[in-house]
Order: structure tokens, then sequence, then C-alpha cells
């Protein structure tokens, strides 16, 4: 069974766009921070200086792009002594990744590709997690991604699948809200149900985020404030099963950091606000 | 269907370029099973499922596109938005990412566009394309101190010929066919860039603090540099210096001033990170 981690409080996630506002003026109005961990594997200059102050102020917790998990070659071993060495610098709370494949062969396509869920990928999927975990040696959170077809040849529900790899593997899930709710629309489900099945002792963390509407199908774009829905199925979450590490992830047009943090706020009253109602 | 097919038949839908469409006829001159696309994907209809393929294909493409831009800012300038997507529609075809982290898609952009018909147009843009990337390892390279020149004088002079000096990490020497600082000096500036001569160029590319800098290195100083990189005493540095001079000139002290100033110019410049022995 997965470890129930910390409840951190509410993070954002550390960008490109907020280094300067960091290095200037330092960490204030946040709980804690999510960095995108592949960014931060080169040694020195203003990355790692950013890290350095944001790690000093508050905990810190490793979110990879680049593990795919699902994908037919095993994790790299050299991305994986990566990942270690990161982990071991900064001491992260916790280290997570997605539910996804990402090339083919020796190839990489830097995106978070759907998986087919039949029991030929929840097997090889728990063994890559049985294996990434050993080496980093800690549970990981696995996250939930946006997608935007699926697969003839499904045998199970995502969370069907993603709720099996916690009981094989021991890791948790990092709830993204967003992607329920993005993937819910495109595929025509009820995102509430999804989220509904979740139980909240495998709930590592959140995210919440923007998304962006194309044509009949929504992108998962981490642009703009999180959109009302989204906030209505991460009310409904928190209502269920308490209180939740949760971030904001803002990644295009990402604006100044207090509107990021601000963004951030709005979660930590949606809590105090669910509290108070309960009496 | 197996999961590994199902892959390789997802990846080579959406990396191939242009649209799905196109890409169709050809996976399925290897791959017959591919269509029709709603027996593996679900979907009402063909259309429904090319579209939803395309969101990847073109997640795939405009990402990797996005990188690069950041990569090679002054390389867009100099080619022009279109003929920058058309070099990197051509470059992702040729030489897909082979690494798992994202900052390294664009390491070998400056030979493939060198055997691109762009180079025929602009010649000195692989130049400007390997200056620019030179940069990008510099930014976040290891961390180091700089030598400071009273560390040095605490030496005794008869002693400097056996030290080992040790270079900044972020160094950086890039073997350049056009003198391609200039060029990117006139885009940095928003100016009009004119067209370059060749002119065998070595750069110095280096980062101070969060700085990253480049200038082309004086005559030989390359050679010196790598002398020094490859961990050999400041004396080695010298006797290159004399020989470099030509057999006929004796002038032993112009010689060792020669000596002295390279390594004041290293010092003043933040090139050396301290003495390794």
């Amino acid at each position: 069974m997965f470890p129930r981690l910390t409840n951190l409080g509410h993070g954002i996630g550390l960008r490109l766009a907020h280094f300067g506002h960091i290095l200037e003026h330092g960490v204030s109005g946040v709980d804690w921070f999510e960095i995108i961990s592949e960014n931060f594997f080169e040694p020195g200059g203003r990355p790692q200086a950013v890290l350095e102050k944001v790690r000093a102020a508050v905990p810190v917790v490793m979110h990879g792009v680049s593990m795919a998990l699902g994908g037919v070659e095993p994790v790299p071993d050299e991305y994986l002594a990566s990942l270690r060495a990161l982990a071991d610098r900064i001491e992260p709370a916790w280290v997570s990744d997605h539910l996804s494949w990402g090339g083919f062969g020796r190839h990489h396509a830097h995106d978070l590709l759907p998986l087919p869920y039949t029991a030929e990928a929840l097997d090889h999927v728990a063994r890559q997690i049985d294996r990434v975990q050993e080496r980093l040696a800690r549970p990981i959170l696995v996250e939930n991604v946006s997608t935007y077809l699926e697969f003839v040849s499904s045998e199970m529900t995502e969370w069907e699948f993603l709720l099996e790899l916690t009981g094989r593997t021991g890791c948790g899930v990092l709830c993204d809200v967003n992607n329920i709710y993005v993937s819910a629309h495109n595929h025509g489900y009820d995102p509430a149900v999804y989220l509904d099945a979740l139980p909240g002792e495998v709930i590592g963390q959140v995210h919440l985020a923007g998304h962006t509407r194309v044509g009949a199908c929504i992108i998962d774009t981490h642009v703009g404030p999180v959109p009302d829905p989204v906030w209505r199925l991460y009310r409904r979450l928190v209502a269920r099963v308490g209180r939740l590490p949760t971030l904001i992830e803002w990644d295009e047009a990402t604006p100044d950091y207090a509107t990021v943090v601000a963004e951030a706020s709005r979660a930590r009253e949606l809590e105090r606000e669910l509290a108070r109602e309960a009496g | 269907m197996k999961l590994a097919e199902l892959q390789a038949r997802f990846w080579q839908l959406i990396s191939a370029p242009e649209t799905v469409e196109r890409a169709l006829p050809q996976v399925a001159a290897g791959d017959p099973d591919v269509a029709p696309l709603a027996a593996w994907i679900r979907a009402p209809d063909e259309r429904y499922a090319i579209e939803r393929l395309n969101v990847y294909g073109n997640m795939y493409f405009f990402r990797l596109l996005g990188v690069l831009r950041d990569d090679y800012p002054d390389l867009v300038k100099l080619l022009g938005d279109d003929h920058f997507h058309n070099l990197v529609t051509d470059y992702l075809a040729a030489c897909p990412s082979d690494n798992p982290s994202i900052r390294h898609v664009g390491g070998r952009l400056a030979d493939f566009l060198a055997g691109h018909d762009l180079a025929g147009r602009h010649p000195a843009a692989p130049d400007l394309a390997r200056l620019e990337w030179a940069r990008g390892l510099a930014f976040d390279a290891a961390d180091a101190g700089e030598l400071d020149a009273g560390a040095l004088a605490a030496v005794p002079p008869d002693r400097w010929g056996a030290l080992r000096f040790a270079l900044s990490p972020s160094l950086r020497i890039a073997a350049l066919a056009y003198p391609a600082h200039t060029l990117w000096q006139a885009l940095e500036r928003g100016e009009e860039p004119r067209v370059l001569e060749p002119s065998a160029t070595d750069l110095l590319v280096w980062r101070r603090g969060f700085t990253v800098y480049h200038r082309p290195a004086a005559q030989g100083e390359a050679r010196l540099l790598a002398l020094v990189q490859a961990g050999a005493p400041f004396a080695a540095v010298c006797e290159e210096l004399a020989a470099a001079r030509g057999p006929g000139d004796h002038d032993d002290d112009a010689a060792a001033r020669a000596a002295f100033e390279t390594l004041t110019t290293w010092i003043d410049q933040g090139l050396l990170s301290g003495i390794a022995s």
C-alpha cells in the first residue's frame, strides 16, 4: 500500500519565467515547489542557483516527463541514474511521472502518449514501476495524463488500470484533476465517475491546470487560470477525501509570480471553505 | 494487438512529416493492418481517428519546434520562420530525438543544416548554429570558481612553469569555418546580417556567473587552451608560444611576456577556474 505522504499544502511549478523574481525576492506565498526533474539534470548555472534557493526555503517535489513507464523499452539506466543523483542531492518530498509512453525504439516523442488498458500493458507497466522504485529507493506517484484517443483493445478503464498498478506496486497516484476533465470530455464519460473511483489513500498529490478547447476536443495546454469545471471537480474530491497537497501548473504564457501564487491560494481558500461548511 | 505493435504503428503515424493522412499510405506499405484505423482506435469513423491522431502529431512537432526555436533564436532570425519550420520538419524526420531529455533534441541540427539545401543560401548558418548550441551548453554547465590573480601572485615565479591550471568547466571551443560571431552580433542587434566570407575561426564560449560570453580566439590560443585542458604544465604553454614565434626568434623575454599576457587575459576573463596542481 502506498504510504500516505505529508500534506505539503499548496505549491506551484518552478518555471523559467519566475527565475528572475525568485533570485531577486526569494520564495513567498507558496508552501512548496514542483520541478520538472529533467530541467535540472545539468550541473550548474542559473537553474541550479534558483533550485538551491527554493530548496533552502521550502520543500521541493520532483516531477519527471521522460520516464515513459508505458514504453516497451525499459526506462534507460542512464536516465534513472540522473534522476537518482538529483533526488539524492535535493531530497525531494517525493518523485512522480506519468502513466504514458513516449517514443519507440531509440527515439523519443517528448510527449505523454496514451496506453491501451490491457492486461499485457498492466503487467509491463507494473514491472517498470517496480524497477524504477527499486532504483530510486522510494515509491513514486504516477499521474493520469490527458488523452485524445482510446484504443479498441482496452480491457478496463483508465482508473481501474491505475488502481490495479497501485495495488501491485505500492505506487501512489498523482491525480491531475484537469486531465480527468479533459479526457472525460474527449471520450464522452462523466469525470465524476473517474474521480469518485479513486480512494483518498492512494492519492499523493493533485495537479490543477488550464486547458484549451479546439473544435470538439479539449487540449491540456496548461494555459490560463484553472477553469471552473475543474475547480468544481477539485472541490468534490477534497469534500470526499480531505485536504491533499495541491499544485497549480501554468506553463504557457506564464504570468508573473504573484498571479500564479494567487491561483494556488484559491485552492487553499476552497479547502478552508469546505472545512467551515463541515463545521 | 500487442503493445509493441501498437506503439510502433502509433509512433510512425505521429512522427511522420506533415499529417497522418499523408503518412498512412507509407505506413500501410509496411503494416497493411494499420487501416482501417477504427479497427484499433475507438472511433465512429476514419475521419475522427485521423483527427485525434493529428492532435498527437501536431503536439509532437510543435513542442519540438518550440524547443528548437528557443535553442536557436538567431538562426530563426537568419533563415526566417518559414524556412526554419521546414528545416525542423526535415531535421526531425532525419534525426529524431535519441535522448529522453528534451534539451538534447537540437544537438545535431548544425551538422544536419550543413548538408541541407538552406546551407547553400546561408553558408555561415551551420556555424551560427554551432555558436548558439555552444552558448546553450555553457548556460548550465558545471559551476566553478575563478582563479584569482592574487592566488597566482602567491606562487614564486620560478614555480609557475610547473603549475597546471584548470579551465572553466563551461568553456567550449567551437572550430568554425566562418566568423559566425559577427553574424550573431548583427542578429542580436536586429541589424541586417551581411554575407560572410569564409575565415577559419575558433570561438571560445564560456560562462561567468549567469552570463554566457564568447570571443574569437587569438592566433594559436585554442591550441594553448587544449594543452591546458590536457593537463600540460604552464611551461608547455610557454614552449608552444616560443615555438610559434619561429626558430629565428631567440628573444626569450618577449616569449615570456607573451606567455604572461596570455595568462593574464585568461585570468581576467574568467577562463581559468583554479590551479590544478
